[in-house]
């Protein structure tokens, strides 16, 4: 006698993994301010240690480093040091989704994220009004939708980008 | 209580800036410096402020950088407000996307802008006018909204209600 088989498609399940990653700081803030968007599912967060961020919850710290004029040497020491953090949360909790507002460890966070077929949601920070940031153009292959928070952004881009609000 | 509140990285200018205008009044003057390297005499000072909502909640006016995060914040508590936007020439950021997200997006914000330093003191006497004035209308529940449907369509998820 055959079991009746075990639905595991994501329609059925009860709710969805979601890693909120961002850069400590304003980047991070403006995830929180989003929170709304994740109620009713599993979410947490992936960003640096630092004074303010020790107290996020649910949240993965990764090794933080005063960086007040982004030395290229600290970016890349905190690059290989969040790397690390997102294979072993990557690995321990299967997100479904993984959503960013930027800051270099989106890079980790959607390239890694892709093997574990994660879908990706980038948002770029409300702060950007130009074009993209550095972080958003390094993740652009591997991004499944990107919001920017300035009309004129999503009408300069033919369709890429997606407007539907902001932050504030 | 005024509070000034720089966010995460050090801002001398606006600490300095507001200690000096804290020797003008009665009203406490409370700045979270981030490390500013900066000798405050006048003003209350701390480094961070873990719990800034709350000082946000019982200030009367609020100082602040240009920062998204600590305007959202501010736009929350609907509390009069004056943004000091960083300035990459002076150090205070590695470029002017502050200042030039505030040049663009300014005339909406129920806040008043100021870039020459001196002018602070005039501006803060002046913002509770400005939110009076101007009523700003929240764009964020349309994110939110199409954030949720974003995440049901790109994994095929249906709420357990629908």
């Amino acid at each position: 006698m055959r079991h009746p088989s075990v639905a595991t498609d994501q329609s059925r399940q009860k709710k969805l993994t979601i890693a909120l990653v961002a850069h400590s700081g304003g980047h991070v803030a403006e995830l929180q301010a989003l929170e709304a968007a994740w109620k009713g599912h599993d979410f947490f967060y992936v960003t640096q240690r630092r004074p303010w961020t020790k107290n996020l919850k649910p949240a993965y710290l990764t090794p933080g480093l005063s960086v007040r004029r982004l030395p290229t040497l600290k970016v890349s020491a905190m690059l290989v040091m969040a790397t690390f953090v997102v294979i072993w949360v990557w690995l321990k909790r299967r997100p479904d989704v993984i959503v960013t507002t930027g800051g270099e460890i989106a890079l980790p966070a959607f390239w890694l994220g892709k093997l574990i077929r994660a879908k990706t949601i980038f948002i770029e920070s409300y702060a950007r009004t130009d074009g993209l940031s550095l972080a958003a153009r390094a993740v652009g292959p591997v991004t499944d939708a990107l919001f920017v928070q300035h009309q004129e952004q999503a009408d300069a881009s033919a369709g890429r980008f997606q407007y539907a609000g902001n932050v504030l | 209580m005024i509070l000034a509140t720089v966010g995460t990285i050090p801002f001398p200018r606006l600490v300095r800036a507001m200690d000096e205008y804290a020797a003008t009044t009665t009203e406490p003057v409370v700045v979270q410096g981030a490390g500013s390297a900066v000798t405050v005499r006048h003003a209350d000072c701390h480094e961070y402020l873990p719990d800034l909502e709350r000082w946000i909640g019982e200030a009367r006016i609020v100082v602040l950088h240009g920062g998204v995060g600590t305007i959202h914040k501010v736009l929350a508590a609907a509390k009069p407000f004056v943004m000091v936007p960083r300035r990459g020439h002076l150090g205070e950021h590695y470029d002017d996307h502050q200042w030039h997200m505030l040049e663009k997006v300014a005339p909406e914000l129920p806040g008043i802008v100021v870039d020459d330093i001196s002018e602070l003191p005039a501006a803060i006497d002046r913002c509770p006018q400005r939110l009076a004035e101007v009523r700003f209308v929240s764009s964020r529940r349309g994110l939110v909204e199409a954030l949720r449907c974003c995440v049901e369509r790109l994994t095929g998820f249906a709420p357990p209600d629908a």
